[in-house]
């Protein structure tokens, strides 16, 4: 595997007269867990779109793993696992059923994905919902699908874009296991969340985006000292880099 | 009933209903007051030319215009319910239930009456472009030409009668929801095929019931004094127009009144049936009864598994989505409601029934495909981001996609040309020729319907869900039926004219060269259709398109 597993090399991407990504380079190597942060609407939703190859940036570099994401896209999605933050499954059909769809467009023997689907489920406490409809699920059992669905080929980069929202404790500390797991074997994760006690604990490395550019990128320790707050929590030192530290004013200023 | 909160509400699902596009725009077309400015733009400029024209018509045109006047005014009332009806089960049925308007209202203090009044007063508001035109053309005919005392009534009646389509959608609705319900609790294969059937019959029971030539037959009896068929209900408007036609006020009055006690049944009705589904509970489909399943790794057909495992997603989707299932009734309903009345018309086995019979087969063979290619894409909904994110290649998805359309429509093209063939016999040599069109119409019509809904899909699925956008629509209808009729052309041009024995072919010869013709078009259409389908979901993949 090559050690850089992402590269994202100067991408912008607008959408009209708004930039959401402003000429963005990262990169992410075999067994890093990358994670990103930033406030609403700065860019990290369409980033990891980008690199998912599903959408068009309007200029820059994107490749996963040495194969170029915009000139192979049928091939760099056979590279990567995907969570979005909100699950798009299709409802209408059972767990095993979607399941299997996703399987077969990966190319997973059926042997291979039975036996992989049974122990990603059973994990995750869902081996009981197989063969149900998944219209009735919760968010949380919809997310554990959807997770399922993104490890089933054993992907060489996983994306997860703040996917661990609505998962029971039991779940998300399966999941975080599962990631430092896929990481020990090599596995680049590029990670989002708005939970930065998660983010400090399961990732290696952070990068801050803000107006769709990196404005800070490093270790946790590292973030603090550029921030000059070296004692403080990576909460504080996130909105002094972000520009939003005033919120104990707007807190005050409501009157509740 | 609260007026204020009624027209609160209805005023929120007209909204919903203009803005439930995939971009979730706001447009000039997406509040109550641009539709009543487009009913007045329609409405006064026509009112204006008719009423210009008609006294400075030359008196032969006047007499002409005099039936048709009489006609149009008894008729209006009974032609509204019937476009409302047609409309609401072609494009009102098609709310996911996890969306249904009613399930976002019905746990607020509002009373199913207040919803089921303003359910019916947001279709009206919808489809009032087509009152308005109406009106604006019957109103200054009919006062023009004697009829003036008429006018009054008609209008009463038209409202009326635009009120009652709207409710019977709505008692369709309702009972489309208690299927739904009832389906879920019992799950299993069965339940599905059974729920099927029961929204097939259901569509088809409506369909007849509305179906304008038969409420045509019926005006025409009505018109000329024979009310034979008072006893509808739905034609009550036009009774009681035509007795005031012929100064038979009682009747008038009589039919006036049944009218009016007939739209408050129906409202009542449909009240009555929301509020047996109101507050309903979110459900789980279970299948455990089935056996374990068993994955398809394998080749179908010409259809590798990727593709296989596609169209098998996508048939699911059509007979488990209650919003989906309407596109199963669409041929069902198209067939029924045609043939039924040609062959027991007096025609019956005439030439004019076998040309009716060609228009019905190529209604079947084009709208059919293009409709069930053109929505396949925009019914993923945002579950597209799985097409998006899986390696799934653009052939893949073409292939995947089309099959089930492909299936359909060509088992519904072959049950119609047996039925025809049945019915209304053509030579074998003609058959040979239509057969081959057919099989390169549907194919065709395919890749038409399946690039029109990549370069335009409508992934909303809010209140009347159309998964393509008009503008697709209409390109894929043109394109689809200007390539039906070329596919046609020589089998025309042999049975209306003596061009091809004029060029000095025998009889056995011309249908060989008729043959080749049609062939040749098909392949030529064939692959222009192709390289457009292919082009556009390649542009799809491309780039995320929600």
């Amino acid at each position: 595997m090559p050690s850089e597993a992402i590269v994202v090399d100067s991408v912008t991407k607008t959408f009209g007269r708004k930039v959401a990504v402003n000429n963005l380079s990262l990169r992410v190597e075999g067994g890093e867990i990358l994670g990103l942060l930033g406030p609403n609407g700065s860019g990290k939703s369409t980033t990891m779109r980008l690199i998912m190859g599903i959408m068009k940036p309007d200029s820059g570099r994107i490749s996963l793993c040495d194969v170029d994401v915009l000139r192979q896209p049928t091939d760099s999605k056979r590279l990567v696992g995907y969570v979005p933050e909100s699950p798009y499954l299709y409802e209408y059909l059972t767990a095993s059923e979607y399941l299997d769809f996703v399987g077969t467009a990966y190319g997973i023997a059926p042997s291979d994905r039975r036996e992989r689907v049974a122990e990603l489920l059973d994990a995750l406490q869902m081996s009981e919902h197989v063969n149900e409809v998944m219209s009735g699920f919760s968010q949380g059992m919809k997310q554990k699908v959807a997770f399922t669905a993104a490890l089933l080929h054993r992907p060489r980069v996983l994306v997860l874009d703040e996917s661990l929202n609505g998962l029971d404790p039991r779940s998300a500390r399966i999941i975080k296991d599962i990631l430092n797991r896929l990481s020990r074997e090599g596995v680049a994760i590029l990670f989002s969340t708005h939970v930065l006690e998660i983010a400090e604990a399961v990732c290696h490395s952070i990068v801050i985006m803000n107006e769709g550019s990196v404005i800070a990128e490093g270790t946790a320790q590292e973030l603090r000292s550029k921030a000059g707050m070296p004692g403080s929590s990576l909460e504080d030192t996130f909105l002094k880099l972000t520009g939003s530290e005033d919120t104990a004013k707007i807190v005050e200023a409501l009157s509740l | 009933m609260r007026q204020a909160t009624v027209a609160s509400l209805a005023t929120v699902l007209f909204k919903s209903y203009f803005r439930a596009s995939r971009a979730g725009r706001r447009s000039a077309f997406s509040n109550p007051s641009s539709i009543y400015a487009i009913d007045a733009l329609l409405f006064v400029p026509l009112f204006a030319v008719v009423w210009y024209l008609v006294p400075r018509a030359s008196p032969d045109i006047r007499a002409l215009l005099v039936p048709l006047a009489a006609q149009a005014v008894v008729g209006f009332p009974v032609i509204l319910t019937s476009a409302v009806i047609l409309a609401g089960i072609l494009f009102e049925l098609g709310t996911a239930s996890g969306l249904a308007s009613s399930e976002a209202v019905n746990w607020l203090p509002v009373t199913p009456r207040e919803y089921v009044v303003a359910a019916c007063l947001s279709l009206d508001f919808a489809y009032s472009p087509f009152l308005a035109l109406g009106l604006g053309l019957i109103i200054p005919l009919a006062a023009q030409l004697g009829f003036s005392s008429v006018v009054p009534s008609m209008v009463v009646l038209s409202f009326v009668a635009f009120f009652v389509g709207a409710a019977v959608v709505e008692a369709i609705r309702s009972v489309m929801n208690r299927i739904s319900t009832t389906v879920y609790r019992k799950s299993g294969r069965l339940g599905a095929i059974f729920r099927i059937v029961l929204v097939i019959v259901l569509f088809v029971a409506f369909q007849l019931a509305f179906q304008p030539t038969i409420l045509y037959m019926a005006l025409t009896v009505i018109v000329n004094g024979v009310s034979l068929v008072w006893f509808i209900p739905m034609v009550w408007p036009s009774v009681a127009l035509a007795a005031q036609l012929t100064s038979d006020l009682v009747r008038a009055s009589v039919f006036f009144a049944l009218t009016l006690a007939f739209a408050f049944g129906l409202f009542e009705a449909s009240a009555f049936l929301r509020s047996r589904y109101w507050s309903p509970v979110p459900v789980t489909v279970s299948v455990a009864t089935s056996t374990v399943y068993v994955p398809q790794g394998r080749s179908f057909l010409w259809l590798d598994p990727v593709a296989y495992s596609i169209a098998l997603k996508d048939l699911r989707s059509l007979v488990r989505r209650k919003e989906m299932i309407r596109f199963l009734a669409v041929p069902v309903m198209l067939v029924v409601v045609f043939l039924l009345p040609t062959v027991s018309s007096d025609y019956g086995s005439s030439a004019l029934a076998s040309s009716l019979s060609l228009l019905l087969l190529g209604e079947v063979s084009t709208i059919l495909p293009i409709m069930l290619s053109s929505i396949s894409i925009g019914q993923e909904g945002g579950s597209v981001a799985n097409i998006y994110m899986l390696p799934i290649s653009p052939s893949e998805l073409i292939m995947g996609k089309l099959f089930i359309p492909w299936v359909i429509s060509g088992t519904a093209s072959a049950v119609v040309v047996s039925l025809i063939q049945l019915l209304f016999p053509f030579a074998w040599s003609q058959l040979a020729v239509i057969l081959v069109a057919l099989a390169f119409i549907v194919f065709i019509q395919g890749f038409i319907g399946l690039g029109a809904g990549a370069r335009y899909p409508n992934f909303s699925l809010g209140p009347r869900a159309r998964y393509v956008t008009m503008m697709g629509f209409l390109i894929a209808i043109f394109a689809g039926l200007f390539s039906t009729v070329l596919m046609f052309l020589p089998l025309a041009v042999y049975l209306v004219t003596p061009y091809f024995t004029s060029l000095g072919f025998g009889a056995a010869e011309t249908i060989l060269v008729v043959l080749a013709l049609t062939a040749s078009i098909g392949l030529v259409l064939l692959s222009l259709t192709r390289v457009y389908c292919v082009s556009g979901v390649k542009k799809f993949l491309s780039d995320m398109a929600i």
